[in-house]
Parts: structure tokens; C-alpha cells; sequence
């Protein structure tokens, strides 16, 4: 069965100059322990379905349509308050610049501990998980928290954990303010992991450690992870899947060694073409043509229409659906057989 | 499990012994940096005196500020510019040449312990109404900041409608209409002392709820209540502590300002701007009654702000990175 399976997921900003289709009719799969990656330029609508499933898009973007469907239960039909129980307990997120997204004025362990405390849980004696309604720990619990905290803080390899506790934030490197967030997010094991570029804002060497960890820490809990990344290679090496999106669609989707290799739409075969490669011959890269679209006016059945190589009058003419073109390799585009 | 306690009692022990001696070294870096603060040393001293002085007042002060030893100590000048005339009257009333140090006022009481109860009245009343605007004001601007819509337009409209008085005309209205007293004196000067913070802390607010750390709050489950008074406002609370500092010595000026038109603390109670009022009949032959409370007033006032200045350099953690 799959942890969480979200059909023609639609989110709109209303704005000014038009309706802004940013997530249009995406539909992704996930099976326990799966990692995903969701890949697409800037503003591709990556980050905005991340928080659709959440129900968390900023103000004037609506979800409108679709499903999402998280262990049996569609979120989006969830009244707010059980959604707030799901948030950071069943479905962590982390975010991509952690300098930012740790509150400056409290010290680490008591942000990671703070999770712990909103969904009462604690640990107790024999690993169960119990709920505690009273908002004002006792010391019992509150020693059984920071027990909690600091294994975490091993968990995620910061040296030293006593120290690292009562740290600020500006006190530690970007590496290891990620590596907090990390702890935040497996604080209450969640069964879903949503990386929004968790390595964008580090710098490689970093990032490979980091990427290090998540395989760590995934394997060891069986947390599924959505891993978004605009980083091809970070996707080919860490992802079991990769979807790619293109102006708020999933373009193409699939396991990611035959998307790799084997690439079906014009737009990821774009994409591929356009990495630098290390190799003898000098060859020089294609990039693809053009600019993202406006959101507001796609006049074109397919989005891509007008940048792509590949362009007939069939594009216009029939409607464009979700075609297989091997075992669990689907592809949006019209001349795909 | 025991075993699994009695790790979790070992490793808090450490953590313990380890948060205090990081919340020691900040509060000692905190000294320092004061310290070091030339100004806000010096203000925060002197503050400290005069709180001190308030809260002893009964055992510090050298006579009884209510009544007067004796009518003759009428208008007795500061222990310097005594005359034979002012030496014969204290050596008749069997007291000390420098007794009365600073003097008594028209009815022969003691100008200094006056000052000394005095410093009660105004401290009170500028702890009071700073702290009931700074807590009105604060929770208002934090929800109008945060959630905007109807409520935020409600109560900067208000505001904006509270800002277009002059504070003293404003306040003299309100007292003319609720007469004088302390606790009107109080409400008078709250009434229109909450639109500061209000507008601070939602102006913060505003460029507060756009950073990260609120949407990460937001993902780990956090109520809204939370997220607004436990994440971000203690990330604007240090403007707050400024603001409110600054506001202290406003307040205390307005409480002398009223008490100075008779429309504050009522006589017999010792006020300072009441006391400079009272000494105004006499300016020109003994200038000593108005000018002390006066000087007290502009000395606690100067403190407070060279204070208030020094902690808006201190306390903001961002602008603090070793």
C-alpha cells in the first residue's frame, strides 16, 4: 500500500494579473521507505506542492483540486487542528536555508525539544509513546525530553551533545544548523520526510554529508522521503524515483536509473543535456531554449510547447495525458508512444 | 528500564551543571557589555540609586515629608546659602547647622525627604503605566500584525486616531473628565501609551512573519497562539525592553507634567511636579523649592534614556556574533 498518493493535486494563486496554476493536476506515488526525488527549474511549482500536502500555501494560493491521500486519510478534507497533529509528528519537513529557519534566540535543544513537547510525546520507560496533555512539563518529562534531544543529537553525528544543547544557532555552521533540522525532523519519527532542497544553501563537501545522513537516518527508520532538488546528480544518487516537474506539472515520472538513461520527455532530455560533463572531448552544452513560462497565460496544451525541439501540430491538437511507456515510467507529451 | 532512567538522571546532571554555567557566562557577558557601556552604566546606577531610595523611603529619609518639624523652617534655604537668620532659627529648634539639607519648602517640610517620596510616586506610576501599555499594546500588535485583516484595520485606525492628540492635551482631557486620583492618572496615561507599542510590535510583526522560522514552525504542528507569543515575539522582544525603557522617563515627565497642573497626585502626597508647582509662588526668593524636584526629575529622566540607549545597544542578539 502506498504511504501517500496525491492525484491531480491543483494549487492556484489568485492574484492580480491572473490566476497562477503553480501545482497543476500532479499525481505522485510513495510506498514506505521510498525516497523520491522531485527535480524542475526555479518556480516549477516544486516547493508549493511540498506545501500543499502540509495545507500550508501562503496566502493567496488555494488548493483547488485533488486528493492526497496519506495513510488512508485524504489531508485535504482533515479539519485544521488534526492536520496540526500531523504536521511534525506523521510528515516532517525541513527546509533549505537553515540559517533561517531555526529561531534565532532560543538554543538548539530546546528547538528540537519543542516538538517533542507539541505532540506530547515522550519516550517513556519502555519505548512507548504516550500522549501528555499538560502544556507545563514536569521534571520527569522534561528530563525524559532532553534525554530524547540528546540522543537525537548523536543520532545526527553532532560531536559533543551537552554542548551543542544550549548552543544558539548562530553558534554552529551551516552543516550543522542543518544537521539540528534534521534532528527536529526525525523528533517525533515521522513515517514521511519533505526535503525542500535540504543541500541547496551548502556547499558540497557538506552536502555529500549531509545526503550521507538522510540515507542513514531513512534506512534505519523506514521514513519515506520526497527529496527536492534541482540538483540532477544529488537525485540520481540518493532518489529510488524521480519525478520531474515542469510549470506545475509532472512531466515525467519514474524509477530513476531508466529515467536517467532513458529519457522520455523533451524537457528532461533537455535537462540532462545540459550538464557539464567531465570528459575528454570538449562538447559543448545545449541548453534549452527560451525562458519558463508566465503561469498565468500557458495558451498551449502542453507547457512546454514553445521551447520544445520536438514541437508538431499533434501537440495542439489532441489532449495530453499520462502515458506508461515502460513499467512505472509515465510520461506527459503527446508524441511519447 | 531502571537502567535506562538512571542513564537519562546522569546525562541531565551534566546537562544542569551546564546550563547554568552558560546562563552565568551570558548574564556576566551582560554585565560587561554594560559595563563597558560608559552611559548606560552611569544610567543604570543612578536608576538604581533611585530605586533604591523609593523603596527605603521611610528609613532613609531624614524627617517626616508630610508635615513640618516646626512653621518657622518655612522656605529654609539649602544648607550652603544659610544666613545668621537661618542659623539662629535651627539653633532655637535645637537642630544640627546642616540639618534640613536641601532645604524645606512653603510650609517647612523637608525638601529632601520630600524628593526621597516623591521618587516613589513617579517610579510607580512610570512602572505602571509602562508595563499596562507595553502588555496591551504588545498583544494587541502582535495578533494585528500577524493575522492583519478587520481586527489590525480596527485597531490602527484607532490608533492612528489616538496619535493625532497631543499626548498632554489628551491626558489633561481625560483627567478633567475622570478627575484626579492615581489610578485615573494611570488609565490617563495608558489610554494613549499602548499606541506605541502597538505600532512597534506590529510593524515587527509584519517583517517577522515572513521569515523562515515561522514556516518551520508552522510544519512541525505549532498552534498559532505558539507560534505568535513563544517563537516570534521573543525575536522582537528586545525592541520592546528599548522602547519601554525610553517610555519610562516619557512617563514619568507626563505624570509630573499633570501632578504640575494640579490634575495628578494630589497634595499631600509628595510629587515632584506638584512640588515644582508649588514652589512657583516663590521663585524669586527661595528658587530652591522648585529647582531640586526639578533637577532630581531631569537627572532621573537622563538616566533612564542614556539606560534605555545603552540596552538598544547591548540586547539585540542579532547585531551580538562572536
Amino acid at each position: 500500500m502506498d504511504l501517500l498518493r496525491i492525484t491531480n493535486l491543483t494549487t492556484v494563486f489568485l492574484t492580480r494579473r491572473g490566476v497562477v496554476r503553480a501545482v497543476d493536476h500532479i499525481n505522485l506515488r510513495i510506498k514506505e521507505g521510498e525516497v523520491i526525488g522531485l527535480v524542475g527549474e526555479s518556480g516549477c511549482g516544486k516547493s508549493v506542492s511540498m506545501l500543499s500536502i502540509l495545507r500550508l500555501v501562503p496566502y493567496p494560493g488555494k488548493i483547488i483540486d485533488g486528493e492526497v491521500i496519506f495513510n488512508g486519510e485524504n489531508l485535504l478534507k482533515k479539519p485544521l487542528t488534526e492536520m496540526r497533529k500531523i504536521r511534525g509528528k506523521e510528515i516532517a519537513m525541513i527546509f533549505q536555508d537553515p540559517m533561517t529557519t531555526l529561531n534565532p534566540v532560543f538554543r538548539v535543544g530546546e528547538q528540537i525539544r519543542e516538538s517533542l513537547r507539541i505532540h506530547g510525546i515522550i519516550n517513556g520507560n519502555h519505548g512507548e509513546k504516550k500522549r501528555v496533555f499538560s502544556w507545563f512539563a514536569n521534571k520527569a518529562r522534561r528530563e525524559f525530553e532532553q534525554q530524547r534531544v540528546m540522543k537525537l543529537i548523536e543520532e545526527v553525528e553532532l560531536p559533543s551533545p551537552e554542548e551543542r544543547y544550549h548552543q544558539y544557532p548562530y553558534e554552529l555552521s551551516g552543516g550543522m544548523q542543518q544537521r539540528v533540522l534534521t534532528a527536529i525532523a526525525l523528533s517525533c519519527e515521522p513515517k514521511l520526510i519533505l526535503a525542500d532542497e535540504p543541500t541547496t544553501a551548502l556547499d558540497v563537501t557538506v552536502q555529500a554529508q549531509i545526503l550521507e545522513l538522510f540515507n542513514r537516518v531513512i534506512k534505519k527508520h523506514r521514513t519515506s522521503m520526497i527529496l527536492v532538488t534541482h540538483n540532477l546528480g544529488v537525485a540520481a544518487e540518493f532518489c529510488q524515483r524521480i519525478g520531474v516537474m515542469y510549470a506545475g506539472r509532472i512531466v515525467e515520472t519514474g524509477p530513476t536509473n531508466k529515467v536517467m538513461e532513458n529519457p522520455k520527455h523533451p524537457y528532461t532530455c533537455g535537462l540532462l543535456r545540459s550538464i557539464p560533463k567531465i570528459s575528454k572531448k570538449r562538447v559543448r552544452i545545449k541548453p534549452i531554449p527560451g525562458n519558463v513560462p508566465d503561469l498565468v497565460e500557458l495558451s498551449h496544451k502542453c507547457a512546454f510547447y514553445p521551447r520544445c525541439e520536438k514541437a508538431s501540430p499533434v501537440c495542439e491538437e489532441k489532449e495530453i495525458e499520462l502515458k506508461e511507456v515502460e513499467e512505472g515510467h509515465l510520461v506527459h507529451c503527446a508524441l511519447s508512444k | 528500564m531502571d537502567e535506562q532512567v538512571q542513564e537519562g538522571m546522569v546525562m541531565n546532571v551534566n546537562l544542569y551543571k551546564v546550563k547554568l554555567k552558560i546562563w552565568l557566562m551570558n548574564f556576566s557577558s551582560f554585565l560587561r557589555d554594560l559595563m563597558a557601556h560608559r552611559a548606560a552604566f552611569l544610567g543604570a546606577v543612578i536608576v538604581l540609586i533611585c530605586i533604591l531610595a523609593a523603596v527605603l523611603a521611610p528609613r532613609i529619609a531624614p524627617h517626616n515629608p508630610f508635615q513640618a518639624d516646626s512653621l518657622r523652617l518655612r522656605l529654609l534655604p539649602p544648607f550652603w546659602a544659610r544666613g545668621e537668620n537661618a542659623f539662629q532659627i535651627l539653633a532655637k529648634l535645637g537642630k544640627e547647622k546642616f540639618s534640613y539639607l536641601l532645604g524645606c519648602d512653603e510650609l517647612g517640610r523637608d525638601l529632601l525627604s520630600r524628593i526621597i517620596y516623591g521618587a516613589r510616586a513617579s517610579l510607580l506610576v512610570g512602572v505602571l503605566a509602562v508595563g499596562i501599555s507595553t502588555f496591551v499594546g504588545v498583544s494587541l500588535g502582535a495578533i494585528a500584525g500577524y493575522y492583519r485583516g478587520w481586527f489590525d484595520n480596527v485597531f490602527s485606525r484607532f490608533a492612528d486616531l489616538l496619535l493625532a492628540f497631543p499626548y498632554l492635551i489628551f491626558a489633561i482631557f481625560i483627567m478633567a473628565v475622570m478627575g484626579p486620583g492615581f489610578s485615573n492618572l494611570i488609565f490617563a496615561l495608558t489610554l494613549k501609551g499602548w499606541v506605541e507599542f502597538f505600532r512597534l510590535v506590529r510593524g515587527e510583526m509584519l517583517s517577522e512573519k515572513t521569515k523562515e522560522y515561522v514556516d518551520a514552525a508552522k510544519v512541525t504542528g505549532q498552534s498559532k497562539f505558539i507560534i505568535i507569543f513563544f517563537e516570534i515575539l521573543p525575536n522582537i522582544i528586545h525592541t520592546v525592553i528599548v522602547l519601554a525603557t525610553l517610555r519610562m522617563g516619557y512617563m514619568i515627565i507626563m505624570e509630573a507634567s499633570l501632578s504640575f497642573l494640579g490634575l495628578g497626585i494630589q497634595p499631600p502626597t509628595p510629587a515632584w511636579g506638584s512640588m515644582v508647582n508649588a514652589g512657583r509662588a516663590y521663585m524669586l526668593n527661595a528658587w530652591w523649592v522648585s529647582t531640586f524636584p526639578g533637577l532630581f526629575m531631569l537627572v532621573l529622566v537622563l538616566s533612564i534614556n542614556l539606560l534605555g540607549e545603552g540596552l538598544r545597544d547591548i540586547l539585540d542578539p542579532r547585531l551580538k556574533i562572536d
